[in-house]
């Protein structure tokens, strides 16, 4: 139960936006490049409104920045495969997508929604409202355009660097080490031989 | 030209034609207007030869035909869609809130909700916050809407919600006996 909040004209507004073009940004810091492709194409192609029609074009503008910093899952950066291939003898070039990343920062993103995007004879009008910038520097009149945040699709974790000194003490600890305990990293470690398991019924030596 | 009945004979005498003469046939301009109506902007053969055209136009009837019989499912299929994407901006399941409005006997259809969804947004809005209200009420997880802009909704879900209505009987339209998928039995108390 709340407060009934006063009807307002921008509430009125905010249909009327659904017809013109919009322009949503999102931070790709930390998000799952399939996952973040699949969002950023359902908005490019205009099937997050309800007035979606798939003969219609009415889709918008998406800013996705810090595409530097998108991710993937475990191994995906060395096991993913991008093929491209035009048919021509030799043009066959399978790239693993680290190598793409390396190449251009706003590749994986480019690629990523333009599979989720699908084969249709619309997603090349679609992908020319798609904007990415590897931070968060871009050009005056898309930050000036830009009117409304996407929700990211996976929370951001906190990095181990961000962490001040005093939140590093309160961290709860497993094992509490002595003051002068030092880890020898240099120190070898005696072989403990195979592991042998106990008989029933016989004595510890 | 005029036949009798009994012998086929056609009449000779005050007859327009000539009497030892093949007769005219009448002009194909007609008909090749018409059969242009549909082919005169294919490619190629289908448009500059009679036979590729008619069987052109065989295919656009038969084509036709099939986005005829298509055009009633993708009805549905995209007011569902629709009904979803318009919940989703209200951080609503589709299945809890048509669950929620079956059991409140409102009997709307995803067509009607996705026309209130396009036409009447806050007529819509105030459809969801009723079903999410009654969703929470029935120990559903439901997000709650931003307490700045929700609704103020007060229903009890003991009065309100009850068993639901039994679906309707859809009998297909089309032949009379429709091998396909054939309409189920009537049950007794149903006649």
């Amino acid at each position: 139960m709340s407060y009934r909040r006063a009807v307002s004209r921008f509430d009125r507004v905010n249909q009327w936006l659904q017809f013109s073009r919009q322009w949503h940004v999102i931070d790709a810091n930390q998000q799952d490049a399939e996952l973040l492709g699949d969002k950023v194409a359902r908005y490019l192609a205009g099937k997050h409104k309800p007035i979606f029609h798939p003969e219609t074009d009415c889709g918008d503008h998406v800013v996705v920045t810090n595409c530097k910093d998108i991710a993937m899952h475990a191994f995906d950066w060395k096991h993913t495969i991008y093929k491209f291939n035009m048919e021509y003898p030799k043009s066959k070039a399978d790239i693993p997508a680290w190598q793409i990343h390396d190449y251009d920062q706003c590749r994986i993103a480019f690629l990523s929604v333009y599979r989720s995007l699908g084969n249709n004879l619309l997603r090349r009008r679609h992908i020319q409202r798609l904007h990415l910038f590897p931070d968060e520097e871009m050009a005056e009149f898309v930050r000036k355009n830009i009117g409304s945040q996407l929700r990211q699709v996976q929370g951001v974790v906190k990095r181990s660097d961000e962490y001040t000194a005093e939140e590093r003490a309160n961290f709860p600890r497993v094992v509490k080490f002595a003051d002068k305990h030092v880890v020898d990293w240099e120190k070898s470690i005696p072989n403990p031989g195979r592991h042998v398991k106990p008989v029933p019924g016989q004595k510890d030596k | 030209m005029q036949l009798s009945k009994a012998l086929s004979l056609r009449r000779v005498l005050n007859s327009g034609f000539h009497p030892f003469q093949v007769i005219p046939k009448p002009d194909v301009w007609m008909k090749r207007e018409r059969l242009n109506r549909f082919t005169a902007w294919q490619y190629a053969s289908e448009r500059s030869t009679v036979k590729g055209a008619y069987r052109k136009e065989d295919k656009i009837f038969a084509y036709l035909n099939m986005q005829r019989q298509d055009e009633r499912n993708l009805e549905k299929f995209h007011a569902e869609e629709r009904v979803r994407t318009a919940l989703e901006e209200h951080d609503m399941e589709y299945s809890k809130f048509k669950s929620i409005l079956s059991q409140s006997h409102i009997l709307l259809d995803n067509i009607c909700l996705s026309q209130l969804a396009i036409y009447e947004p806050r007529s819509f809005r105030s459809l969801v916050a009723f079903a999410k209200e009654l969703a929470r009420q029935e120990g559903m997880n439901v997000i709650p809407d931003d307490a700045e802009f929700s609704y103020d909704v007060h229903v009890d879900n003991k009065s309100v919600l009850r068993k639901p209505l039994p679906r309707a009987v859809e009998y297909t339209r089309g032949a009379s006996e429709n091998h396909t998928n054939k309409p189920r039995k009537l049950r007794e108390d149903e006649y």
